[in-house]
């Protein structure tokens, strides 16, 4: 409880100096950060690999090239982000000032993901930082070499006192969550986010909840089903199907069935090669619990391709399960592991039929040469977010607000709308004191007159 | 739950899809309008009887800034509604790329007893313009305007998809079991935790007005008699059962003994010599309410009013002079038409002491200096402020109107209503061919390909930029 207190206490001290809220400052901190990920690059891809098996280039392109980019982006537009925006007027108000003005929340915590252990720290810190925040950092104890590496390297560029960094598991977040913040980005799963939300709510702190779900992914017989099986291939096996974005599982006419199988199977074969074990490509799952929980997926499943596992190293095989039941095990909880089940439907309509039953997904795929088909399952489903055509895309498209709906979370980040979501917007109005004789009309006593 | 069933029943209205053509939305809409037309005598009578509100500030507030926002929203809904197309990087030029605003769902809209149907009516017209199923839980405090919209609002909108639940403590408890895909909650930050705690069990999203103590410093550079009469107008508006009403005021001894005077002669012109006889001045909403404000009497010395009338739950419009810190009337928020000043040695100490209390819904600085108004804004945080005025900062729907911290969190008016009762759902869509230009990001992964991929994703610094 000391420690906790302690750091947040130093960190909200550290805040009220008001030194985070200078533009200068806040490009500092943010030139730093390039320059930790730029010098440190080996070390970070290093402790990716101990983390998550994930090998350079792949960890490269999915941890590092996004980063810069978050950073390269805000430290060009930090200053369009942060001036007033001056607002329209109305009749009364024509002689004054009226504008929004950007502000810092205070002190807020970010609570990062084990599967893109990185990343989910990085982006939403580069936004808080952005907006004039002290950040309270807390990687997922799960990629404890992240974890580890984070908690040593933010100290050696950043502001020490505005910036920290704290480690441990359950027990120690618990703690955290007890201490107040003015903002709470968190990372994570459905269940863990009530409890965040439940925690912030003893203090009235705002909250973005980034969860999870299962993402659909609908293939209309009207599609290039090679070009389709690829992309989804690489979206769903990617990081060894711990995405949060990945497609989840597959809605199909039961006459393209096999087709989608074997298109995905000569894609894993072009992808990873014969063995899959082997190739330095492929990733494994982050430990034994998740292995045994995805593992269990599989009972009474029937297995079009894969299958094979490996404890010891927690290797689960790119997995194909077809003519899967949307009430097996597997349709229940979140995948979050290489399995790809194929349920088979009728038509368009009972896949959004399907897609509607369940809780709103973080992503949504739907795969078709229709456009109007593709339009009409947009409109007619809920979802975080959207890609057509392909998958996993629109998280990296910054000008696309990236977050959930309902059980997927709440709010959003990436680009100017991490700036917007660690921001507090204030209405400002600034009037004259003088011209007081057009307030009169608004002055007691009333009468029909002045109405 | 008693409530389970009518829950079900607008979720499978939200689920046939009726709320979601523009059509049906602005036919919606125009029946409010039509219930704020034709039901207006009706409305200022049930807050005449609710809490005394004077008419001409029942209008003002309950018909014509509804009317406002309604015609803002019918205005533009059309636009609001459209997908918002972004900029697209290298990789997704080809692309569509865009927001789509979706309804949430079925929302609730918890609203207080002070403004009765406006605090209910501006989340409403957000929330069904924006598409949604609505259930609408009026204040029981003022129970009056909570009759009135229970019986007649049924009769304007459809009741498959919008419903009126009447009650309490125990019945709006029971309504929060249930699961709403948000919530708008209008009232106390206490209460507020209770919402949000119900809302984290179903990963509800939230919007919560709140309240807190509202501080105005008045610098020594000013207009006295116009600031005393936009303090006090802002004050006494609604016999100071305001959520942004100037909670306190912040300024110097000199200042102090200047504004007295000018205070005594603007409440003696809005509402005459005895303001009990002016039907332009308000009564507390409740028993419990006047008990309270009245306690809050003794703190400092009663410089102008003081008299009350517990069987009109009458208070006059009072100022209290040389208030302390420690003193009952700044413990909590006030939510009366009292106006304690507290004296201050100079802005930086009017500063520091608004620093050091939870940070407000709104913040009002008197000042002929614009530094002055400026240094405060700088220094301080609080949901909205206004330099130099009272209240006016929530009458223009471009601005947004929300709290931070204990005053609140998130914001609405105008646009900002109906983008808070819209999932921002971004979307790519792609096209299908062209696909060897994926190739650089499939496996099996090279350096060659990572080169291309820097090259196609990377964002560059355009140059340097000069800061401010």
């Amino acid at each position: 409880m000391e420690r906790m207190q302690q750091v947040v206490g130093r960190a909200r001290a550290a805040f009220n100096t008001g030194r985070s809220r200078s533009l200068e400052f806040r490009m500092q901190q943010l030139k730093a950060l390039e320059r930790m990920v730029q010098e440190r690059e080996k070390e970070i891809l290093a402790a990716l690999k101990a983390d998550l098996h994930k090998g350079g280039p792949n960890a490269y392109s999915h941890e590092i090239l996004g980063v810069l980019g978050e950073l390269a982006l805000a430290m060009e537009k930090l200053p369009s982000w942060a001036a007033p925006q001056h607002v329209k007027k109305n009749l009364m108000t024509l002689r004054d000032e009226a504008y929004i003005h950007y502000e810092p929340l205070g002190v807020v915590l970010i609570i990062g993901a084990w599967n893109y252990p990185f990343v989910l720290v990085m982006h939403p810190l580069i936004g808080a930082i952005a907006a004039g925040n002290a950040v309270v950092v807390k990687p997922s104890e799960i990629s404890e070499n992240t974890a580890k590496l984070v908690a040593d390297l933010l100290p050696q560029y950043l502001d020490q006192e505005l910036y920290p960094v704290v480690t441990g598991g359950v027990p120690e977040t618990t703690e955290l969550l007890t201490q107040r913040f003015d903002h709470i980005l968190y990372t994570g799963n459905s269940a863990v986010g009530k409890i965040v939300m439940a925690a912030a709510a003893k203090h009235l702190t705002p909250v973005t909840l980034e969860l999870g779900g299962k993402s659909p992914c609908y293939i209309d017989k009207d599609c290039d089903l090679a070009v389709a099986c690829r992309r989804i291939t690489w979206g769903k096996y990617m990081n060894c199907g711990q995405t949060c974005i990945a497609p989840d599982y597959i809605l199909c006419h039961p006459s393209i069935q096999s087709q989608v199988v074997e298109n995905i199977k000569a894609t894993l074969q072009e992808f990873y090669g014969e063995d899959v074990k082997s190739s330095p490509d492929y990733e494994r799952i982050v430990n034994k619990r998740h292995f045994k929980r995805i593992l269990s997926l599989l009972d009474g499943q029937k297995i079009a391709h894969g299958g094979e596992t490996d404890e010891a190293s927690c290797f689960i095989a790119p997995t194909i399960l077809t003519d899967v039941s949307p009430d097996s095990k597997v349709m229940e909880e979140e995948i979050f592991g290489p399995v790809l089940p194929i349920v088979t439907v009728e038509s368009v309509d009972k896949a959004i039929e399907l897609i509607n039953h369940r809780e709103k997904p973080l992503a949504l795929y739907v795969f078709s040469n229709n456009k109007q088909l593709i339009k009409r399952v947009i409109s007619e489903t809920s979802s975080g977010g959207v890609t057509g055509n392909d998958v996993i895309m629109h998280f990296f498209l910054s000008t696309l607000p990236f977050g959930g709906v309902g059980h997927s979370g709440m709010g959003a980040y990436h680009g100017r709308h991490s700036f917007e979501t660690f921001s507090h917007r204030r209405a400002c109005l600034i009037k004259d004191l003088k011209m007081e004789s057009t307030n009169k009309i608004r002055y007691p006593p009333g009468s029909q007159k002045k109405v | 739950n008693p409530y389970a069933g009518l829950v079900s029943h607008l979720r499978a209205s939200w689920l046939s899809g009726k709320t979601r053509p523009m059509e049906y939305r602005v036919a919606q809409l125009e029946a409010l309008g039509r219930f704020l037309d034709e039901k207006k005598q009706e409305i200022l009578e049930a807050t005449d009887l609710d809490m005394g509100k004077p008419s001409f500030e029942a209008y003002f507030t309950e018909i014509l800034l509804c009317k406002n926002e309604l015609n803002v929203t019918l205005n533009n809904l059309c636009h609001w509604m459209k997908d918002e197309h972004v900029d697209k990087n290298l990789v997704t030029q080809l692309d569509s790329a865009f927001i789509r605003k979706d309804p949430y769902g079925v929302v609730l809209i918890i609203a207080p007893w002070n403004y009765p149907v406006q605090l209910l009516m501006v989340p409403l017209i957000g929330a069904i313009a924006a598409g949604n199923c609505v259930i609408i839980k009026p204040s029981e405090i003022s129970k009056n305007t909570e009759r009135l919209l229970a019986e007649t609002l049924s009769c304007y909108l459809d009741t498959d998809c919008f419903a009126v639940v009447t009650g309490g403590v125990p019945e709006t408890t029971q309504l929060l079991e249930n699961k709403f895909d948000y919530i708008f909650f209008t009232g106390s930050p206490r209460v507020g935790q209770i919402v949000m705690t119900a809302a984290a069990k179903h990963l509800t999203p939230v919007t919560l007005e709140l309240g807190g103590k509202n501080p105005c410093y008045v610098s020594d550079t000013c207009d006295i008699p116009n600031v005393a009469r936009r303090v006090a107008w802002g004050r006494f508006f609604n016999a100071g059962q305001t959520c942004i009403a100037p909670d306190y005021l912040l300024c110097t001894l000199e200042m102090q003994e200047k504004l007295m005077p000018a205070l005594r002669e603007a409440i003696t012109e809005f509402f005459g010599p005895n303001p009990k006889e002016s039907p332009d001045f308000g009564r507390i909403v409740g028993d419990k309410q006047f008990r309270r404000i009245r306690a809050l009497l003794s703190s400092g010395r009663v410089a102008i009013g003081g008299q009350t009338d517990e069987a009109e739950r009458y208070i006059a419009p009072t100022v209290l002079a040389d208030v302390l810190p420690s003193d009952p009337a700044m413990q909590e928020e006030i939510f009366g038409p009292i106006l304690p000043i507290v004296v201050v040695a100079n802005m930086d100490e009017a500063i520091d002491f608004i620093n050091a209390r939870p940070r407000p819904l709104a913040l009002y600085v008197f000042s002929c200096d614009s530094k002055v108004v400026n240094q405060v804004l700088e220094r301080t945080s609080s949901g909205g402020f206004c330099g130099n005025d009272t209240l006016m900062q929530v009458t223009l729907t471009s601005l947004p109107f929300g709290g931070i911290g204990n005053s609140g969190l998130g914001k609405y008016h105008g646009k900002f209503t109906f983008d808070t009762f819209s999932h921002h759902r971004g979307c790519l869509h792609r096209n299908m061919g062209l696909e060897t230009l994926n190739t650089p990001r499939y496996p099996p992964y090279t350096q060659q390909k990572l080169g291309i991929l820097n090259a196609t994703f990377e964002v560059k610094r355009r140059g340097t930029c000069t800061l401010l």
